[in-house]
């Protein structure tokens, strides 16, 4: 029982990078062309560049980690580095905070059809659908998740690469340029928010404690990287470059609504439901893999035989949680802008620093 | 057993989304939903909004008539865009649906006020797509443009769409669509245009038709801010379109050495904007390059000699520089940068861009242009001489 518990749960570093695309670009299509177009308007588009300096450090951080760990899990790693008493401490942070985000994104999950598809329907039915299946998918284990992101990522690039193609030629230049030394401050103030959505590759090496292909950390998540970087560029270039920085940081759903703009010939329109395909598959693969972490993190810290056991008390609790987090989507909003971009920014960055400073002080890397 | 609750579960789930309506109350049978493709708002008495939208109706042709393809109009009035939209569901006959809407039309008087605070709804819905095209109806409400048109023997959407894609054969107008609309209405100091749409009666023989009347698009309002400033005359409004490089195609009149008139299509333009600023402030040049081909000529005169050719091409030259230099003039006389030219002065000078952008205004009719035309006369279509000619 043990042993088939724990083939359920190996997952590679390659599948982790690809779950990684997946479920950052369900918050970065949500959040990121309004929130650089609002701090750095016509330069937003470079903002994610500017993030490749600190994600660097940090994928450089993460190498030197786990490469020379590759039999020991993230929480022994921890516990390892820092000792038992503060790497407890550090990994309870953590599953404080994914627990929050699970039932964020399980709110935004419902939020975000309410306002831009389904206006009529009450909220709790998206949200007790997602929590059902996510209830049927967990039960499988990283493993079937980790292939199920092995899956579902290249059919949301590929419908992305789709969108692209028909996008790209509306683009207006003067809604892009000019981009000058003056944009510096704005430009690294919105690069945090790409950086603050990197931080989730630190969560995802939480989702399993049987992560192989450590010593190719660096390698698979620089390439992970860069397609997300590609991918996160024209998702900017195509929201400010059709709307204009003010249209876009005003608009909730600005890939929405630059979507319902193909039209293909003249005579193929209505082509919007991909944007929404997309959206549901990433929403999926999103609440799942956090659901996971946190089942990960609850298994390791009450030293839990089975995670199954407390799927529904969790996945309860998740429902719970993503109604009482907020009374409307403007305390959302503010809630992401205000707190949640910052403190992904200090887990995201912050814990791989903490971890490689004092393992290579105590020399344990 | 497992297996079999989770199927049960999904088949329970999709009976209930396709057919409950409780619980999902978008819901609607495709015949019971009123397609909306045309929208019409006009402020009217006690700051109310007349809501006007169309769809199709067409009524079954007996044995050997022809079809009648009239339109469906349904009206309502609110104190807003939206309570007109829920107040027109006390008798509108099906739901209204807004995903398929093409073209929205704001009246004369109604732009006069500004036509922001009624395209608020209409970017903020999720039914609406950015793409549809905003036209303001000369010296009439929409609404009653609307009904005037309703003749029957054509569906009004259609023969709008139709009367747009012609208009690229003149670029004496053209299309805006919602989203560059809104894309310069938040711009501060920077006006726009919008094309023109307006009604005459159809004229049969030398009288016009007893209640019937044609769809005219042609000319633009220029808007300053969100507020309708002026219309202009067709060839300020193909001004427009040559600084602002939407010349599709067109007609260029010249005068053939005996004054008689000579057609030429225009086949292909380019506009280049070179702004620069140096010690005599502002300047910049308008560099237009385009080929036309000779598609008429009325003189009985050879015109198809090298000499003559060389003179027609600064004849057609000449006349549209004097276009382009009437709209300048005419945009710098009213402080009015309807052609974004602050973006190309921002772009060549990035550092000076929160000063350009916050006294664009003043410095706008500060602006020396230079217009620079460059042309070539392609060719003729299939006789080469006029069938008249000496």
């Amino acid at each position: 029982m043990q042993q088939a518990q724990n083939t359920k749960d190996k997952v590679s570093m390659r599948q982790l990078a690809m779950l990684y695309i997946i479920t950052g670009f369900v918050p970065a299509i949500r959040f990121l062309p309004s929130y650089t177009a609002l701090v750095a308007e016509e330069a937003s588009w470079v903002s994610p560049v500017i993030a490749i300096i600190p994600i660097g450090i940090t994928i450089f951080f993460l190498h030197k980690i786990f490469s020379r760990s590759k039999d020991k899990s993230t929480f022994d790693i921890i516990n390892t580095i820092l000792g038992k008493y503060v790497g407890n401490f550090m990994i309870f942070i953590h599953l404080v905070w994914v627990l929050f985000l699970l039932a964020y994104y399980t709110r935004l999950h419902g939020e975000r059809l309410v306002s831009a598809v389904f206006p009529s329907i009450n909220i709790t039915f998206f949200i007790v659908i997602a929590l059902v299946v996510t209830s049927f998918v967990l039960r499988s284990g990283a493993t079937a998740i980790a292939r199920m992101g092995e899956f579902i990522t290249p059919i949301v690039i590929l419908m992305f690469i789709f969108l692209t193609v028909f996008l790209l030629p509306k683009v207006r230049i003067d809604a892009l340029l000019p981009v000058y030394f003056n944009d510096t401050i704005p430009l690294i103030k919105a690069s945090l928010g790409t950086f603050s959505l990197f931080s989730y590759m630190v969560i995802l090496l939480m989702v399993s404690t049987k992560i192989t292909g450590k010593e190719k950390t660096a390698k698979t998540w620089i390439e992970a990287g860069l397609v997300y970087f590609i991918m996160l560029i024209l998702l900017i270039v195509m929201t400010v470059g059709l709307l204009g920085s003010t249209v876009t940081s005003r608009a909730a759903s600005p890939f929405l609504i630059i979507a319902k703009q193909i039209s293909i010939l003249d005579t193929i329109e209505n082509i919007e439901a991909i944007v929404v395909a997309m959206w549901l598959l990433s929403d999926a693969m999103l609440i799942a893999t956090m659901a996971l972490v946190s089942l990960n993190i609850m298994k390791y810290f009450f030293k839990l035989s089975d995670q199954r056991n407390i799927i529904n008390i969790m996945l309860v609790f998740t429902y719970i949680f993503s109604l009482g987090i907020a009374s409307n989507r403007f305390e959302i909003d503010t809630f992401a802008s205000n707190i949640i971009i910052y403190f992904n920014t200090i887990v995201g960055f912050g814990t791989p620093a903490l971890l490689y400073i004092v393992g290579t002080i105590r020399k344990k890397i | 057993m497992k297996r079999f609750l989770v199927i049960s579960i999904l088949l329970i789930l999709s009976i209930i989304l396709i057919s409950c309506s409780q619980l999902t109350g978008s819901r609607a049978e495709i015949d019971k939903i009123f397609n909306t493709r045309i929208i019409a708002i006009d402020k009217i008495e006690d700051n109310k909004v007349l809501y006007t939208i169309t769809s199709k109706a067409g009524i079954a042709a007996e044995q050997g008539q022809q079809a009648v393809k009239t339109t469906t109009i349904i009206t309502s009035e609110g104190a807003t865009v939206f309570e007109a939209v829920r107040n027109m569901l006390q008798y509108a006959h099906k739901r209204p649906h807004y995903g398929h809407t093409e073209f929205i039309l704001f009246g004369e008087d109604t732009a006069k006020d500004g036509i922001l605070p009624y395209l608020d709804f209409i970017s903020r819905n999720q039914e609406f797509r950015y793409n549809a095209k905003i036209y303001i109806v000369r010296e009439l409400t929409a609404n009653s443009f609307l009904e005037k048109l309703n003749s029957g023997d054509l569906y009004l959407a259609d023969r709008l769409s139709i009367i747009e894609d012609n208009s690229n054969k003149l670029s004496k107008s053209g299309r805006v669509t919602l989203a560059e609309a809104l894309f310069v209405f938040s711009k501060e100091n920077v006006s726009t245009f919008l094309p023109v749409i307006s009604i005459a009666p159809t004229k049969a023989g030398e009288s016009p038709s007893e209640g019937k009347y044609d769809m005219i698009l042609k000319d633009y309002a220029i808007f300053d801010q969100d507020k309708l400033f002026a219309f202009l005359d067709d060839e300020l409004s193909m001004g427009v379109n040559w600084v602002k490089n939407r010349i599709l195609s067109g007609v260029i009149l010249v005068d053939a050495p005996d004054k008689k008139k000579v057609a030429m299509e225009i086949i292909q333009s380019k506009t280049s904007i070179k702004p620069y600023i140096d010690e005599n402030g502002l300047q910049c040049t308008i560099s237009i390059k385009f080929n036309t081909n000779i598609a008429e000529t009325m003189s009985t005169e050879k015109i198809f000699t090298i000499e003559s050719i060389d003179i027609l091409k600064q004849l057609q030259e000449m006349q549209v520089k004097k276009d382009v230099e009437n709209i300048l003039n005419y945009a710098q006389e009213k402080d009015m940068d309807i052609f974004g030219l602050v973006s190309n002065f921002v772009m060549k000078y990035p550092m000076m861009k929160n000063e350009l952008r916050a006294n664009w205004r003043e410095l706008f009719s500060e602006i020396k242009f230079k217009v620079e035309v460059d042309s070539n006369i392609n060719t003729t279509y299939v006789i080469k001489e006029s069938a008249t000619s000496k």
